[in-house]
């Protein structure tokens, strides 16, 4: 009798529980999701990026009432780009906060201080905002932790690529960025120029990220005999190492990584240097680009507009962060829709690398998002463009597995 | 000390004649020093007049020059702009002292009605205040203006000029101009001003200043005030290259400490001198040195200023302070 009666409170205990066990940030009509990004200090110029997240997240609530009737709700902390404010920072929002994933989640060093832990208590740690690439060759050890933006060594081997297709004779000069990130694009070029590396890089100048200036690097290069200059610097030292060849004038081929390529550096390095500052630069591309008339009637620049005008009327069109952030929120929106009616951590992760579309509005035409259990790289097509008349202008066909 | 300086001087102008690439790191290297040195001597004029080491010139000359670009967006033109400017920033740095002040003057009310006996601590109280200042006034541009990376006009043409097969950008000549006319012009306001006297003696004997009718206290706020516009040319000169962001000024302070530190705190000729030997040094040492690879391009310049300052305690242009106690 007393043994049934445990057996029959057993079955209602688990019967409740099973009603009940939505995993962490997940309620009937609602989602919570979170992230730390540098709304403050040295990066704080990527700070709008989670907002536009908010602005596409409140656009599908609004519009479709969210994903499977659950609104999406967005927490975003800043961490000022400083791995030690990070910790913290996800700890709050994964115990108290109770946060269902990490999503997006801006910088490599910040990501790596909390990839253990986040880890260890299996909460998604997903579409990274950076592009180093063992975030994507790691996936056995971290199977809760997935990048989004494209590797840095893939885009270092198409310059490579391109250098050898267009003008094999180029004596290339690099500005390196002297950390992970300068070293991973420098690596990706000296693989793609191998077995030949030495003799086509005649010389490579670091420069650290918080230099008061270039003019020592970049006089140096000049002074190499290099007639093509790549920069595999982020936004800050890249503006000052455009600013500083057209000082000393120097008008090499300039190829610059996309991390520093917003229409809005351009156009601002063009009205302080003139545009023989910038013209003829190239990088690589996969978002569009609100600035470029040739995109204006696209559905994905205009959605992107309309989003923009009504969530976040004062972002920067411009500013090619903000379209980013979009087709990240796209991306996670998608995966969402996909992990079940009521979403588990496991399910959305089962969703994030089961991927396979190239129906996000907001890349280029050309750009399939495809993952797989053991394929976690999400974006790895890549266009090139060019910077002329204003606004950058994709050429040739796509690389493909940039990794 | 002279003799060493003309000696070095020498040295640089026969290795620009025997190679162009030298004389285009020099040109080079006295621009950065130049800025170096601006703000170098902003931060000796506000040592002489307080004795305090001002961590947020930095901020208040990035500061400035927000407030510059902001007239500019107004319609205003670059020299109107750059003359109000200068105006805002002396109002201003005037502002800041009697807010460091003031901070200082309500902590201590604060104590004694609490019944804290504390001893004086004033100038580190001061300096505490001017950490917050760096803290307040980063977080205030960024909210003001958004952290978002800014273009800005230079006051010279863009455009090089040849000399001798050699391109020199005429940007870099000018900003070396600036910081050299500001030094001749702060040496003669204070040899040859009645003002500038009185500044002198405020500092160095307050009391006495005091009984011979000197306003001690509008010297101390004179001498932030011109700190300020120091500080704002140096803004003025380095945002073309730069462009204007809220941290654009966080490391060339560090430099600038070096800089007013080798030529002796007090000193403001030591200062220019100071700023730009260091970026000359910085640039040769990168240039033809070459296990002074980036990350060590600091250290290496730091190292240096600890064997000068070994050699000679002071700073190239310091003098030995004797105190009583």
């Amino acid at each position: 009798m007393l043994a049934a009666a445990l057996v029959a409170l057993a079955a209602t205990v688990t019967g409740a529980t099973a009603r009940t066990a939505a995993d962490p940030g997940i309620t009937n009509d609602s989602i919570l999701i979170g992230g730390t990004f540098p709304l403050s200090g040295s990066a704080s110029l990527y700070g709008a990026i989670p907002v536009a997240e908010k602005a596409y997240f409140d656009y599908v609530n609004d519009t479709r009432g969210g994903v499977n009737g659950r609104k999406i709700n967005f927490k975003y902390v800043d961490d000022g780009y400083d791995a030690s404010q990070t910790v913290p920072a996800i700890r709050q929002l994964v115990e108290q906060d109770k946060v269902f994933a990490i999503v997006n989640a801006l910088g490599t060093a910040p990501g790596l201080a909390v990839r253990d832990y986040l880890n260890e208590r299996k909460v998604p740690q997903v579409l990274l905002a950076t592009g180093d690439s063992f975030w994507g060759f790691q996936y056995k050890k971290y199977p809760w932790t997935i990048g989004y933006n494209p590797s840095y060594p893939g885009e270092g081997t198409i310059f490579a690529k391109h250098i050898l297709s267009k003008t094999p004779q180029a004596k290339v000069g690099v500005l390196m960025q002297n950390d992970p990130f300068g070293q991973q694009l420098l690596a990706g070029l000296r693989r793609g120029f191998a077995p030949n590396s030495k003799s086509r890089i005649v010389d490579v100048e670091p420069v650290d990220v918080t230099a008061p200036d270039v003019s020592q690097q970049l006089l140096k290069l000049k002074a190499s005999g290099a007639d093509t200059l790549i920069i595999f610097t982020t936004p800050s030292p890249s503006i000052k190492a455009f600013v500083t060849a057209a000082k000393i004038n120097w008008h090499p081929q300039i190829y610059v990584s996309y991390v520093s390529a917003s229409p809005l550096f351009m156009g601002a390095i063009a009205k302080a240097a003139g545009a023989a500052a910038v013209d003829g630069t190239i990088t690589t591309s996969y978002v569009k680009d609100a600035t470029n008339p040739g995109e204006q009637n696209d559905p994905g620049v205009k959605l992107f507009e309309q989003i923009m005008a009504k969530y976040y009327p004062k972002g920067n069109i411009a500013d090619a962060n903000l379209i980013y952030a979009m087709s990240v929120a796209w991306t996670a929106v998608n995966a969402l829709q996909r992990a079940g009616k009521t979403p588990t951590r496991q399910g959305f992760m089962n969703a994030l690398t089961s991927t396979n579309t190239a129906a996000n509005p907001f890349l280029l035409k050309g750009v399939r998002l495809q993952t797989s259990k053991t394929d976690h790289f999400f974006i790895e097509d890549l266009t090139l463009t060019k910077w002329a008349n204003g606004h950058w202008n994709a050429f040739g066909s796509f690389y493909h597995h940039a990794r | 000390m002279v003799l060493l300086l003309a000696a070095a001087c020498v040295a640089l102008v026969i290795g620009s004649l025997v190679s162009d690439q030298f004389a285009e790191q020099t040109v080079a290297g006295l621009a950065t020093g130049g800025i170096f040195g601006s703000l170098a001597l902003a931060l000796v004029l506000i040592y002489r007049a307080t004795e305090v080491i001002n961590f947020a010139q930095g901020q208040m000359a990035m500061f400035t020059t927000y407030i510059a670009w902001q007239l500019m967006q107004w319609g205003i033109g670059y020299w109107g702009a750059f003359v109000l400017t200068l105006g805002i920033a002396f109002a201003g740095g005037v502002a800041l002292l009697a807010f460091a002040l003031g901070a200082v003057f309500v902590r201590d009310w604060t104590f004694e009605r609490m019944g804290i006996k504390q001893a004086g601590g004033g100038v580190i109280a001061v300096v505490i205040v001017t950490i917050g200042m760096l803290i307040l006034l980063e977080g205030a541009a960024a909210w003001i203006w958004s952290p978002e990376i800014k273009s800005f006009p230079s006051a010279f043409p863009t455009r090089p000029i040849r000399v001798g097969g050699v391109a020199f950008s005429i940007q870099d000549l000018g900003t070396i101009g600036v910081a050299l006319g500001s030094v001749v012009v702060l040496w003669v306001f204070f040899q040859f001003t009645k003002v500038g006297l009185a500044m002198r003696a405020a500092a160095l004997r307050p009391f006495a200043a005091r009984l011979v009718g000197v306003r001690v206290n509008a010297m101390l706020a004179l001498g932030w005030g011109l700190a300020a516009v120091l500080g704002a040319i140096a803004g003025l000169m380095i945002a073309p290259t730069i462009f204007l962001q809220p941290t654009m000024m966080d490391t060339i302070l560090i430099y600038a400490f070096a800089a007013a530190v080798l030529g002796g705190i007090e000193s403001p000729a030591g200062a220019v001198v100071g700023g730009l030997a260091l970026g000359v040094v910085l640039n040769l040492l990168g240039t033809y040195v070459h296990f002074v690879t980036s990350e060590l391009r600091l250290p290496v310049a730091l190292g240096m200023l600890l064997i000068v300052l070994l050699i000679k305690p002071t700073g190239l242009f310091g003098h030995r302070v004797v105190r009583k106690v």
